[in-house]
């Protein structure tokens, strides 16, 4: 049997060739494949997880340390244990589902964008042997299931029957889907300059120079724009705490809160494996250190930088927004994707 | 659009790598200076029944109660300490100079009534 991906054929092997004492050849090979598949959601969930509570972690004792406080110490070293404490306690709220929202579709909503986020994880390599599905279109998929985000945001905020859920959904509409036009110019410049849509020889066109330094335009429009994407400070015109009081979260309580949370870090985990592919290299780096650690300090790099930007600026006005995506992010992507045909197609 | 928009994330960098401006509070307390002014203590041995700290006291913070001592029951300062000012009047006026203003600043308290401390919670 073709399994494309290498990581789940490697365990599709040893598990094929446990089994082939027991089992005939149609059991054999669904159990193999199931087993593959198992293995691998399990590495990815360690990861989506692991990154999750780190970056929990981290953002709170950094954004604090902007502010010169001390964040979390009390639980753990560091206080590094405070997110189970937080985690502990969200699980024992109660969970209310109000009376104004839409019954079946408002307690889904959460979960299935949570659920779209982990399958474009899955497209995703973090090495060239790490991949869930690894298609030759990967590039395309993983904007292509980006591009439903704002249905599902919209969905989320008008379903739970609340006016201030409503207009952050419609923000949160609005802004998704003017910078949607920047980024796939930027990234249709990526895959013109590498030749492909695959994740894998984007990275391996990279061997001979990052594409941060072939089109530094480029990167600082996606960057500018994955920001919006992500609805990170400061576009966070979503859950505007001042005046719509955290607004897609209204109605959102206790475990429901807990996916919403996991749900904004594997973005921003998405957003940065897309920036470190496309334009740093990926898992490419000097040999000692394993690919995947190399990605990963990328990852973590960007990360960092998100929450410095996070502590730093304030939230811009909608107007403003969508004036510096339309009238700067869109005329500079369109040069960026011209500039790199002259420069290195032509 | 600011003139160098690097210049505030540097700012920010610089203050991430700092040391924190607040203090753990139980732990750690602030150095305070020699004329600072806390809450009341009360020397129960040496004091003669004057009266006097709960004359000049401006906010009427001071009231004079019995106690019961091991020779006979005598009165003595009752501090509310939430309605003091630590103007230090009544350590300046008490003669054998055993009412004074301590450094010590735990005023946290679950309730109101706990503010008012008897003679022998000052000791």
């Amino acid at each position: 049997m073709d399994i494309s991906s290498p990581f789940i054929s490697t365990y599709y092997s040893m598990v094929h060739s446990y089994l082939s004492q027991y089992l005939a050849a149609a059991q054999l090979a669904a159990a193999s494949v199931i087993a593959g598949l198992v293995v691998f959601l399990i590495a990815l969930s360690i990861i989506i997880i692991g990154f999750s509570y780190i970056f929990a972690w981290l953002e709170r004792k950094i954004v604090a340390r902007a502010h010169g406080r001390h964040g979390p110490t009390y639980v753990g070293p560091f206080g590094f244990l405070q997110n189970i404490a937080d985690f502990i306690k969200l699980l024992s709220k109660e969970s209310i589902v109000p009376y104004s929202a839409e019954r079946p579709l408002f307690p889904m909503m959460l979960p299935i964008m949570f659920a779209l986020f982990v399958v474009i994880m899955a497209f995703i390599p973090l090495t060239s042997a790490f991949v869930g599905i690894n298609t030759s279109l990967g590039l395309l998929a993983v904007f292509i299931l980006l591009s439903f985000s704002p249905l599902l945001m919209f969905l989320i905020g008008w379903t739970s029957g609340n006016k201030f859920s409503s207009i952050s959904a419609q923000r949160s509409v609005v802004i998704l889907v003017s910078y949607e036009i920047p980024m796939f110019l930027v990234v249709l410049a990526v895959a013109m300059l590498a030749g492909s849509f695959s994740f894998s020889s984007i990275v391996n066109f990279q061997s001979s120079g990052w594409f941060l330094l072939m089109m530094p335009i480029g990167i600082v429009v996606f960057f500018i724009v994955l920001l919006a994407e992500l609805e990170r400070p400061p576009f966070d015109l979503r859950d505007a705490d001042s005046e719509l009081i955290a607004g897609w979260l209204v109605e959102v309580s206790a475990p429901y809160y807990l996916i919403s949370l996991m749900l904004d870090y594997t973005r921003v985990l998405v957003g940065s494996l897309l920036v470190s592919i496309l334009f740093l290299g990926g898992w490419l780096g000097p040999a000692p250190i394993p690919p995947f650690v190399w990605l990963m300090l990328k990852v973590a790099l960007l990360t960092i930088f998100i929450m410095v930007i996070r502590a730093t600026t304030v939230r811009m006005r909608m107007d403003r927004v969508l004036r510096l995506g339309w009238a700067y992010l869109m005329p500079l992507a369109v040069a960026n994707l011209l500039i790199t045909f002259m420069l290195f197609i032509r | 659009m600011a003139a160098n928009p690097a210049k505030p994330i540097i700012e920010v960098l610089k203050q991430i790598v700092s040391k924190p401006y607040t203090m753990e509070y139980p732990e750690n307390r602030e150095s305070l200076t020699d004329n600072y002014r806390g809450i009341e203590k009360l020397d129960m041995k040496t004091c003669i029944s004057c009266s006097a700290c709960a004359r000049i006291c401006p906010n009427n913070t001071i009231t004079m109660v019995d106690v019961d001592t091991d020779k006979g029951t005598k009165v003595m300062p009752e501090i509310n300490i939430e309605r003091c000012l630590f103007c230090g009047l009544c350590e300046e006026v008490c003669p054998p100079k055993c009412l004074v203003l301590t450094k010590s600043y735990d005023y946290e308290k679950y309730d109101r009534r706990e503010f008012v401390k008897r003679p022998e919670e000052l000791d």
